[in-house]
C-alpha cells in the first residue's frame, strides 16, 4: 500500500513539474472602460497574453501609453486588443479624459 | 470680476438645487433639464473654441463638445424610445437664464482671463449638475430605464469635473500647455 501511495505521489509530482516547465498558453484578459474608469485599473499579465479593451461608455475613449501603444478612438461598444509582447509596466491614460488612468504589468 | 463669476456659479448651483427641490420634476421635465444642461455646456464650449488660444483649454472644450453631443444623442434616443418629449420646467428655465448671463460675461473676456473664467465656470457648472442629477433627477425619475440612464450618465459629468479641475490647477500653476495671447 505504502509503495502504491508513493508511486501516485511521484506521478503527481512529475506531472506538476512537467506542467510548470512548459510555457503557459497565452490568455485573453478584458479591461472594461465603464463609467469613465478602466476596470480593472491594474492588470498583471504574462508575455504573449492579449488584453482586450472594450468601451461601454456612451462617449468615445482611448487607451494610450505614449510611444508604446495606442488604441485609437474607441466609440461605444468598440474593442481593441493589445498584445503584451514586452515585459514591463505600462502606464496608460485616456487622452480625451486625462484623469482616466490604468496600469498593465507584463511579467 | 472673480467675485461676479463665483457669484454666478453659486447662483447657478442654488437655482439648480432649489428649483429642483421645490417640486419633483416629471419624467418629461427631467429629459428637458438634461437636454438643456447638455446644450448649455456645448454652447460654453463653442465660445471657448472661438476665443481661447490655450491648447489645454481648447482640448477640454473640444472634449465637452464631443461628449455632450454623445450624451445628448443618447437622451434623444431614449426619449424617442420611451415616447417622452422634453418638457419645460422652472429648473430648465433657471438653467437657461443663468447660462445666458454667463455667456454674456464670457464673451466680454479674452486671453488668460477668459481661460480662467471658462474653466472656473466649468468646475462650478459640472458640480451643480452632478448635485442636481444625484439629489433630484435620479430620485424623481419614475421610469426605470430613464432612472438607469441618469445613473449611467453621472460618471460622465464626474469625469468632466475632474478633468476641469485638472485644467484649472494647470492654469493656476502656469503649467498649462500653450499660452493665450
Amino acid at each position: 500500500m505504502r509503495r502504491t501511495i508513493s508511486m501516485i505521489a511521484l506521478s503527481i509530482a512529475v506531472m506538476f513539474l512537467g506542467a510548470c516547465s512548459s510555457k503557459p498558453a497565452p490568455q485573453t484578459h478584458t479591461i472594461l472602460i465603464d463609467g469613465f474608469k478602466f476596470q480593472p485599473a491594474l492588470l498583471t499579465v504574462n508575455v504573449g497574453d492579449n488584453v482586450v479593451f472594450t468601451n461601454q461608455d456612451m462617449v468615445p475613449h482611448n487607451a494610450v501609453d505614449e510611444g508604446k501603444f495606442n488604441s485609437g478612438k474607441l466609440e461605444q461598444g468598440k474593442s481593441w486588443t493589445y498584445l503584451a509582447k514586452d515585459k514591463g509596466t505600462f502606464d496608460y491614460i485616456c487622452t480625451y479624459h486625462p484623469n482616466m488612468k490604468g496600469h498593465i504589468v507584463v511579467q | 470680476m472673480r467675485l461676479t463669476l463665483r457669484s454666478a456659479v453659486a447662483a447657478l448651483a442654488l437655482s439648480l438645487c432649489t428649483a429642483a427641490f421645490a417640486q419633483s420634476p416629471s419624467d418629461p421635465q427631467i429629459v428637458g433639464i438634461v437636454v438643456a444642461a447638455n446644450q448649455i455646456d456645448m454652447d460654453y464650449a463653442k465660445i471657448a473654441l472661438a476665443k481661447s488660444k490655450n491648447q489645454e483649454v481648447r482640448d477640454f472644450a473640444q472634449q465637452m463638445m464631443t461628449d455632450h453631443a454623445a450624451v445628448q444623442k443618447s437622451v434623444f434616443d431614449l426619449g424617442a424610445k420611451l415616447k417622452v418629449k422634453p418638457a419645460p420646467s422652472d429648473t430648465e428655465k433657471s438653467l437657461k437664464d443663468g447660462a445666458a448671463k454667463e455667456r454674456a460675461t464670457l464673451k466680454k473676456l479674452k486671453g488668460a482671463a477668459f481661460d480662467k473664467a471658462y474653466i472656473d465656470n466649468e468646475v462650478g457648472y459640472h458640480q451643480a449638475v452632478i448635485d442636481a442629477v444625484s439629489k433630484t433627477l435620479i430620485p424623481s425619475a419614475q421610469n426605470a430605464e430613464l432612472k438607469q440612464a441618469l445613473v449611467s450618465t453621472a460618471p460622465a459629468f464626474q469625469g468632466h469635473l475632474e478633468h476641469a479641475k485638472k485644467v484649472q490647477s494647470d492654469l493656476a500653476s502656469g503649467s498649462s500647455s500653450g499660452m493665450s495671447h
